[in-house]
């Protein structure tokens, strides 16, 4: 085909060459339009499709940007500890640590001097040495507050610089020490809670709720070291147990250290004598003891035992505190406290029935573990000889935890369930515990608890309108093999009831080497130091718990006790 | 013809200025999101802290130390607390005044 150019100089040819030329021209020129709209269509469609694309189907940028979830609030890499009432007991703060470029630094001497009027425990001569050097990187202070941070960015000194840090915080200090324990720099748990429940802790972004309530814990902490300075205690501890749940509602162990700064505790502020030490309980052990008397069926209430003469072990005699000198029935023997009647009473029931009865109350295991992990094993007689037996009645030869003592009581004197202990609040109910012994034993063994609170050695600790349920025990301190005539561990253990039958609370003191005072009249015994201490805690924590004193105290359910005098 | 070519060119002109506008303005609004957030971390990270000084403050020992120096407050005891029914009432109470000099007298009005 003989193309030819369609310009306005054609016109002048003739006029039939004109109308062929023009037709060739037009088909040109429609083909020419075809592709050209061709080529634009197919561009338009492929800017629609992009456009499509962009818009539809693929998910633009702002919506993760707006959409993105804002409440489930700061993380700090490391969860907080609260009490049972929302109190913060531990936090991860972020902080801020100062550190300088020395190349940076115009006058190192200048900036030190300005550097001491705001943080004036630095050490200058190490600072300036420092600043003077031609290092890039140098700490100057780690984990400043936000107003030393503020005021050192005031003083405009170029060359400083501040690096974000975390640190954890106990607000609280010596308050709850050794419940929560402590973290090492890198913020794990190496103490207390912090190391028990270290794996949720570091996971976990909601906070972690305790059991533990922080007014009952300062009550507690608060009386027991009133009655160490009182007495002239070298040490002391003081708990609270809930005896339907298990729950460890107070807790603390004296003395104390603070643990936002761990390093600086002494061995012995260290150590959480609530669970991690053991000890003699003496009398206290006498619960378990009639307990088993009565479990084993070797006595009832009214069964006599002769206490009129000591008893003779081996080289070495066993008398009472203040003795009767006469026979004694079993509920005597307990309410008076007499050495030579619970001794009658294991001997009676024998070795085998004896410690069957004490491995149910636990106190010849290792505790059920939970969230500390600080937990002593008792300390168990290899060999079970009848000395071993009468000491054990009245509480020497076996050592046990506090802790341990207060889960003991929980069972013989709160209804005969054996629970486990916590310090994670309950959320899930009251739990079904093993049922060691029986409950009418345990409501016996809680009645006669108050008559040493209302006419035995706990005198001390009678709060008139509550309804209090105590056991003191004095067991002198051993040093190596030998123990010592004037120094002793007095422990003191009460059950605090809504009613006569309804226990609620155990409570625990125990002071270390309380002194003979002129006003306990030179006793050292537990009736004149802890007893007190018990009686202070529970008359400030009962009406916080809420319980409402009573007018008239109900008469005990046992007729047995109608016909009693102590 | 030429209306139309007009009238095409007026719509992608203003399609274009609408779209630059919608996304400048998008610009802004991100920068002032990013901006909120920024604060909002912020204030998060100080409602953190100012929680951890507030529980401080409130260490129950300190509490007790200046209720001791600066208020006649003691710790409650128990005969302070009384059953509903004790409360005297006007109306189904003859010895209203009576009672209420009672429990006045024992400290617990």
């Amino acid at each position: 085909m003989n193309h030819q150019p369609f310009t306005p100089s054609l016109a002048s040819l003739t006029r039939e060459r004109f109308s062929v030329s023009l037709k060739h021209a037009m088909d040109v020129a429609r083909t020419r339009l075809l592709v050209a709209t061709a080529i634009f269509s197919f561009g338009i469609l492929i800017i629609g499709g992009r456009l499509f694309e962009l818009t539809v189907i693929r998910h633009g940028e702002e919506p993760s940007i707006a959409e993105q979830d804002l409440t489930s609030g700061l993380r700090t890499g490391r969860a907080d500890i609260i009490d049972r009432q929302g109190q913060i007991l531990a936090t991860t703060i972020t902080t801020s640590s100062l550190y300088a470029n020395a190349k940076q630094i115009i006058n190192a001497e200048e900036a030190a001097q300005k550097l001491l009027t705001i943080l004036p425990n630095l050490n200058v001569k190490d600072i300036l040495k420092r600043l003077q050097s031609d290092r890039p990187f140098i700490w100057i202070a780690r984990h400043l507050t936000p107003v030393q941070r503020h005021e050192i960015l005031r003083l405009g000194i170029p060359g400083l610089s501040f690096m974000r840090d975390q640190r954890r915080i106990y607000p609280h200090g010596h308050l709850v020490a050794h419940v929560l324990g402590y973290t090492d720099i890198d913020n794990r748990g190496i103490a207390g809670i912090e190391k028990g429940m270290d794996s949720v802790l570091s996971s976990q972004n909601e906070p972690l709720q305790l059991s533990l309530d922080l007014r009952f814990q300062h009550i507690v902490r608060d009386e027991v070291l009133k009655g160490m300075e009182e007495f002239g205690a070298v040490g002391g501890c003081g708990a609270i147990m809930d005896i339907r749940t298990g729950e460890i509602i107070a807790m603390s162990s004296l003395p104390d250290y603070d643990p936002n700064h761990p390093t600086q505790a002494t061995e012995d502020q260290l150590f959480n004598k609530v669970t991690l030490g053991t000890y003699e309980v003496g009398s206290i052990m006498k619960v378990a003891n009639t307990g088993l008397a009565l479990e084993s069926g070797v006595a009832t209430l009214a069964t006599k035992f002769d206490a009129s003469h000591p008893l003779k072990v081996g080289r070495f005699p066993i008398t009472d505190f203040k003795g009767k000198n006469r026979w004694l029935n079993l509920a005597e023997v307990f309410v008076y406290s007499s050495n030579i009647g619970s001794a009658k009473i294991a001997l009676a029931a024998g070795a085998e029935k004896q410690q069957a009865f004490l491995k149910k109350l636990g106190y010849l295991d290792p505790p059920p573990s939970f969230e500390l992990p600080e937990v002593g094993a008792p300390l168990v007689p290899k060999r079970w000889r009848e000395a071993t037996m009468i000491t054990v009645s009245y509480g020497y030869g076996l050592s046990v935890s506090p802790i341990q003592t207060m889960l003991g009581i929980m069972t013989l004197a709160g209804g005969g369930e054996r629970k486990k202990p916590t310090l994670i609040l309950n959320r899930a109910g009251i739990p079904k515990g093993e049922q060691v012994i029986s409950r009418n034993i345990s409501r016996t063994l809680l009645q006669l608890m108050r008559y040493v609170v209302t006419a035995g050695t706990s005198r001390k600790a009678n709060i008139p309108g509550y309804y209090i349920f105590a056991k003191s025990g004095t067991a002198n301190l051993r040093v190596g093999r030998h123990y010592q005539t004037d120094r002793v561990m007095a422990n003191f253990v009460a059950v605090l009831g809504k009613a006569m039958d309804d226990p609620r609370y155990v409570i625990y003191v125990m002071l270390d080497d309380p002194k003979r005072l002129q006003k306990t009249y030179g006793y050292n015994t537990a009736g004149w130091n802890a007893a007190p201490v018990g009686g202070r805690i529970i008359a400030r924590m009962a009406p916080m718990m809420g319980f409402v004193p009573f007018e008239h105290e109900s008469e005990p359910l046992d007729p047995f006790f109608r016909n009693v005098k102590f | 013809m030429k209306r139309s070519t007009f009238l095409f060119l007026l719509i992608a002109t203003f399609l274009g200025v609408a779209t630059y506008l919608v996304k400048q303005n998008v610009i802004s609004i991100e920068q002032d999101l990013l901006m909120a957030q920024k604060k909002i971390f912020q204030l998060e990270e100080s409602i953190h802290i100012l929680k951890a000084e507030w529980s401080h403050l409130n260490e129950p020992n300190r509490l007790q130390k200046l209720v001791e120096n600066h208020l006649s407050y003691s710790p409650m005891e128990g005969n302070q607390l009384v059953s509903m029914d004790k409360v005297p009432s006007k109306e189904n109470d003859k010895d209203y005044q009576e009672r209420l000099v009672t429990l006045a007298s024992a400290k617990i009005l």
